[in-house]
């Protein structure tokens, strides 16, 4: 696209296209082309006049070079606008307020007084109506309170007072409404799909394909621990799966041949091989959005009882309008005190707060998945951690591969890899990358026959007739009772402490044992200790390896408080016990295993590249492998409860002062009115701002 | 019946009846139709010209605040001068 570069500065670039406008679908392909780029940090595309903004990090010439080479029929661009474009309903509303702000200005400055007039008590109508209704149900809401307030100034004649309360209020409502939006859509959107590849079944066999690849009525199996990517029937095969992204309940539902399943479910025990029905994305995205909005989670708990203290009060507004009445006979006095609404900062200012924190979240990668649980991390005084992929790296290493009893390493570890590759954890997608690094894969077939997860503990299969197992010390030494030649058991006590081995065997005998290195995240330390400023006092690493590789994973990350060799049941178990011992619980995690404390937990913290099953039943999810992103969760979590506070103090406060102002006759209605309306939408435009400081952001 | 407001009820009543018949004319409908397609281009006009003084804003906002760098950073250097001069004078009278 050829452009004209209209200013630069550092770091920052303002073009104009050689195009006299863009449309809506061309001005979302320059956004999402642009926003998805590493080195771009923010983009705003101007439709109506073809310019953009852009802020980067480095390498100014090759973006100039990608927008000079962009073109707007490109399909792969095309690719990226998501369902729902964030930057269309940013640009809708906008157009919405400065709209708003135009008709005002032209109905006070360009119509005769009489018409004005009309168009007030048009204006005024339905907010008259939704007064009195509520008024009928005995449902004491703000609407009773802007009902009398607009009634009040036309039957005094003061109609311009009427005209602005129903105009600040109507900027209010478009601003609660604008961020409310903005929240459920980067919500749903995280909750939407990212699902890239699938398997295939064709002509009897599995291959792993894109799913852009599958039509309907293919085949596509979906194992333990999966989100099922598309809608269809099953064919073969039995599984519980959690429907919670679409229903909203939580217990799992049974599913076998001739069930329906939809996109976005996650499969908790079983497999299935499902007929596919549906491969477009819009009917699942609206589905997530309902449910979203039907949550409860969504509005915070805070939030709930102050909108039920305001709404008591209330009733004591009107008192305190017909008592001054009574005693200065002074209807404009009267009048003034009406205008006063302490709701209004409660239920327009606060929602925003929260919608505005879950919005910021996901502006750095965050999806919470609803406003109470920023509450519950606020108050949250422990943190139990699992160990692989969310301590330590979410990339560890095979380090070696240590063939017994004389079978050759390179077959091991193809073997090993050909188990571990249906199976969502970060050591089984250590060993599938080594493989692949030595060019050991098994293309597309199988080596094995079906593989059985079993969560915490291992696989099992048959190969050629043998049954192998693959899987941690416990299971393998432990339940599966294999043995060990007796030359090779000083190899298994030798091996390194602070690693993390998986066992192989085959045919009831020691094979292989896969030597793979879990370093700790470099700034676990730091992070720990920053938990503990900001005031968790109490934190645990709970994991299923070995005792040894626990205590020196633990002592590296300052845990002195940790558990080794735990099934998921344990670790549930003592979420259960802390939070009956009174604490708030935060579970992190990303694996299968950990799904039961997550759901247990106050709030389930999910690592994104952990398993399917974790991140749907967690609360939160974390997208980036730094674990810096949970400091500034508490961070955010602290603040919004200090924004939320002050919002109602302000709020309070304020319309309190304005009260005894209009009392004393300090103030006229319209003052009143104004004030009143716009301290409401300076709390908006206030609590619309970022919680966590510039510095802070940078770091992430 | 006022006899100074008795023009104004003539006025109304000749308008009255005939202003029903000329807005329901399809010249009158075409003349809404354009007239709305005014308002709109209009709007338009309005949003264009909104934008480009955002983005206006955006650059002289940017351009100040490097100004106010450029500032910072000259203040920041005069003042650590003259604490290193300050220092020098100190440890010439302590020698």
């Amino acid at each position: 696209m050829k452009y004209t570069i209209e200013h630069e500065s550092r770091n920052r670039f303002h073009l104009r296209f050689k195009k006299r406008r863009l449309t809506p679908e061309e001005a979302d392909l320059v956004y999402y082309a642009l926003a998805g780029r590493d080195e771009v940090e923010t983009v705003q595309v101007y439709a109506r006049t073809a310019q953009v903004v852009v802020r980067y990090r480095s390498d100014r010439s090759r973006l100039l070079g990608f927008i000079r080479e962009m073109r707007l029929d490109d399909p792969k661009l095309m690719d990226l606008v998501p369902e729902v474009s964030v930057r269309a309903t940013n640009d809708q509303f906008k157009e919405e307020i400065i709209s708003k702000f135009l008709a005002r200005g032209f109905k006070r400055f360009f119509l005769p007084v009489p018409i004005r007039t009309i168009w007030t008590c048009y204006d005024a109508a339905p907010f008259i109506y939704h007064g009195v209704r509520d008024l009928l149900k005995r449902n004491f809401s703000a609407e009773i309170v802007h009902a009398s307030a607009i009634t009040a100034s036309i039957l005094t004649g003061d109609f311009a007072t009427a005209s602005s309360i129903t105009f600040l209020t109507e900027v209010g409502e478009i601003l609660e409404e604008w961020t409310y939006k903005k929240s459920v859509d980067d919500l749903a959107q995280s909750l939407a799909l990212n699902v890239s590849k699938v398997w295939k079944q064709e002509d009897g066999e599995l291959r792993q394909v894109g799913i852009q690849q599958i039509r309907e009525g293919d085949l596509i199996q979906v194992s333990l621990g999966s989100m099922i990517p598309l809608d269809g029937k099953v064919v073969d095969g039995e599984a519980m799966v959690n429907q919670a992204t679409m229903t909203g309940e939580s217990v799992p539902v049974r599913k076998h041949q001739y069930s329906s399943v939809f996109a976005g479910t996650v499969i908790e025990e079983g497999e299935l091989l499902i007929e596919v029905r549906n491969v477009s994305g819009q009917t699942r995205y609206d589905k997530i959005v309902k449910m979203i909005e039907e949550s409860e989670s969504m509005k915070s708990i805070v939030q709930s009882r102050a909108e039920q203290v305001v709404s008591k009060l209330i009733p004591y507004t009107f008192g305190t309008a017909v008592l001054t009445f009574l005693l200065t006979r002074n209807v404009t006095k009267a009048a003034s005190v009406l205008m006063v609404d302490f709701s209004c900062a409660i239920e327009v200012a606060m929602p925003i707060s929260v919608l505005s924190a879950m919005r910021e979240a996901g502006k750095h990668r965050i999806t919470v998945k609803g406003g109470r649980y920023l509450e519950e991390i606020a108050a949250a005084d422990t943190v139990v951690f699992d160990k692989t992929g969310t301590l330590t790296k979410a990339t560890p290493v095979v380090v070696d591969v240590i063939p017994m009893g004389g079978r050759d390493r390179d077959e091991m570890l193809r073997l090993a890899a050909c188990l571990e590759e249906h199976f969502p954890h970060s050591l089984a997608n250590a060993v599938v990358r080594a493989a692949r690094e030595e060019e050991l894969d098994h293309e597309g077939e199988e080596l094995h026959s079906k593989a059985e997860y079993i969560v915490a503990h291992g696989i099992v299969s048959t190969v050629e007739e043998k049954r192998c197992v693959i899987g941690s010390y416990h299971f393998i030494f432990d339940d599966e009772l294999i043995e060990v030649n007796p030359e090779d058991q000083l190899i298994v006590d030798q091996l390194p402490h602070e690693h993390t081995h998986l066992y192989m065997a085959i045919d009831g005998r020691l094979a292989a044992i896969i030597d793979i290195a879990d370093p700790i995240k470099e700034n676990t330390q730091e992070v720990i200790e920053r938990l503990r400023a900001s005031g968790i006092e109490h934190i645990v690493m709970m994991t299923g390896d070995s005792e040894q590789t626990a205590r020196t994973i633990a002592a590296k990350a300052g845990i002195s408080e940790f558990y080794a060799e735990v099934l998921p049941e344990d670790k549930a178990g003592y979420v259960n016990m802390e939070k009956e011992a009174g604490r708030k619980v935060i579970m992190i995690g990303d694996g299968i295993n950990d799904s039961p404390a997550l759901s247990t937990a106050d709030v389930g913290i999910a690592m994104k590249e952990g398993a399917e099953i974790a991140q749907e039943i967690a609360d939160v999810t974390l997208s980036g492998s730094d674990l810096d992103q949970l400091v500034n969760l508490k961070d955010m979590s602290d603040s919004l409860m200090k924004r939320m506070k002050s919002t109602a103090d302000l709020g309070i406060g304020f319309n309190a002062a304005i009260l005894l102002a209009g009392m004393f006759g300090l103030v006229v209605p319209g003052t009143a009115a104004f004030l009143h309306n716009a301290s409401t939408i300076g709390l908006c435009l206030r609590n619309m701002q970022d919680l966590l400081p510039e510095q802070e952001r940078r770091s992430l | 019946m006022s006899n100074s407001h008795f023009p104004k009820y003539i006025i109304g009543f000749a308008v009255g009846m005939v202003a029903a018949p000329v807005l329901k004319s399809g010249i009158a409908r075409k003349a809404f139709t354009y007239l709305t397609a005014g308002g709109f281009i209009a709007k338009d006009g309005i949003m264009e010209a909104v934008e480009n003084i955002q983005t206006c804003a955006m650059d002289i906002s940017e351009d100040a605040k490097v100004i106010t760098e450029k500032y910072y950073e000259k203040q920041d250097k005069k003042y650590d001068e003259e604490v290193s001069e300050e220092e020098n004078i100190v440890e010439e009278e302590e020698a």
